[in-house]
């Protein structure tokens, strides 16, 4: 027992220099401190694809009533790859002193088939798709420069 | 005991830390200004690239592509911040659903203008026939917007929708854009609010307002069970006539190297629609 005491109380002092609250950062220190503008996003989404290139179904349906019947819009198989570079997102003031969020444009963006199976419009969301009005894909690459500025009003 | 102040010790420094948090006093408080929707708008704007959208027919055998995207807009460099795109809640009073507004910038000088061009094919059962390419050269929008809401009965996307633009040149370029020798070219036009008096647009027109004149988009079933897509405009509500609006081409032409000096262009000089309303439309998707 006495040996513990004794093993924090030579711990005490290096503790108390840690205690010792914050201390103001020289000009010199605080100089060479760099601050980085806001955090950058690289992203590689797989969405809904399937290992063996097979089909799944994965269906996204938004259901509405008018004159008293339901409908359904479903959705099948939205996915692809979707792989971005060079997002980001920062705080930033401007020279009339407007606060913002500059949302730097991905500075390239490769999709692979991304896109959907199909859209029909049918009374029953789960059933066999019928009615279907087509498939959507995206396929390339595509380079962008140039910031969304958002800000409160 | 003797344990029991070996503890405390440790627990003097962290109580140090733990008076961090202070209240915020009034005068702090006051100057917390309250917002009540955002603002936003681009900078520096442009994209390039060779992805193309395509869209396919449901048997899979012919589709349509656009590609080969380029795009820019200038920015008003003087105020970037005065005049932006601006999101707001619009309540309606007691009883109706409130709107989302999205107010295009007024932009009375006209700085924020676009640039547009692409390709365009046709492809079926495995033979592509390339389009051409589509050209917008300062395409620029003065105020107008977008407007969402719920439809008065039923469910679905009630929508607004008004716009002024003007357009320097639109020109279909069915060799490519490099081929600028063969084109059809439509330029200065003016899209808008008409005017008495047949003049140039000033005001956006309002093809659709979510109070007066809705756009609905939704999905429904007839009596006889047949399922739909549906996009359209509602009638006028009662006491309210459908906006007016303009359409106005400072020239209409077809360019063509081919025919040599001869007479190597067809002009056909310019055209005007003094007037239109939308009273009503009604678009059934089936395939």
């Amino acid at each position: 027992m006495k040996k513990l005491f004794t093993a924090f109380v030579l711990l005490l002092p290096a503790a108390a220099v840690l205690a010792g609250g914050p201390k103001p950062l020289p000009d010199s220190e605080l100089a060479a401190v760099r601050g980085a503008d806001g955090i950058s996003f690289a992203v590689d989404l797989n969405l809904n694809r399937q290992p063996d290139n097979g089909l799944g179904d994965s269906r996204l349906t938004i259901g509405q009533k008018v004159d008293e019947r339901m409908t359904y819009i479903v959705v099948r198989n939205i996915g692809g790859r979707i792989q971005m570079v060079g997002l980001n997102i920062s705080p930033q003031t401007a020279a009339d002193g407007t606060n913002y969020v500059a949302l730097t444009l991905p500075a390239y963006t490769r999709f692979t088939d991304t896109g959907f199976d199909s859209i029909s419009v049918q009374a029953d969301p789960r059933g066999p798709v019928s009615g279907n009005l087509g498939r959507v894909s995206i396929n390339g690459e595509i380079t962008m420069q140039g910031q969304l500025r958002l800000w409160s009003h | 005991m003797r344990r029991a102040r070996v503890l405390l010790l440790p627990l003097t420094f962290v109580s140090g830390y733990a008076c961090a948090l202070e209240p915020l006093s009034d005068s702090a408080l006051a100057k917390i200004g309250g917002r009540d929707g955002m603002s936003f708008n681009l900078s520096n704007f442009a994209m390039a690239g060779n992805a193309v959208l395509r869209y396919h027919t449901p048997d899979g055998r012919g589709s349509i592509g656009i590609g080969n995207l380029s795009a820019s807009r200038s920015d008003n460099v003087d105020a970037p911040f005065a005049d932006p795109y601006r999101l707001d809640v619009i309540s309606r009073g007691p009883g109706k659903a409130e709107i989302v507004n999205i107010a295009m910038p007024q932009n009375v000088l006209g700085r924020e203008a676009w640039q547009f061009a692409f390709d365009f094919d046709v492809a079926d059962n495995g033979i592509v026939v390339n389009g051409g390419s589509v050209i917008l050269k300062d395409l620029v929008y003065y105020g107008g917007g977008l407007q969402w809401s719920t439809p008065a009965t039923g469910d679905g996307l009630a929508f607004g929708l008004s716009t002024r633009m003007e357009i320097g040149s639109l020109a279909l370029q069915p060799n490519g854009r490099g081929a600028a020798g063969e084109a059809m070219v439509l330029s200065n036009v003016r899209i808008g609010a008409a005017n008495e008096d047949g003049s140039a647009p000033v005001a956006p027109w309002r093809l659709a307002d979510v109070s007066a004149q809705a756009g609905i988009f939704n999905a429904r079933t007839d009596e006889a069970g047949n399922s739909r897509l549906h996009i359209g405009i509602n009638w006028p509500e009662a006491g309210a006539a459908a906006a007016a609006g303009t359409m106005q081409i400072g020239n209409i032409s077809f360019r063509s190297d081919a025919g040599g000096t001869a007479a190597p262009n067809v002009d056909l000089g310019s055209s005007r629609i003094g007037s239109i309303q939308l009273q009503y439309l009604d678009i059934k998707f089936r395939p």
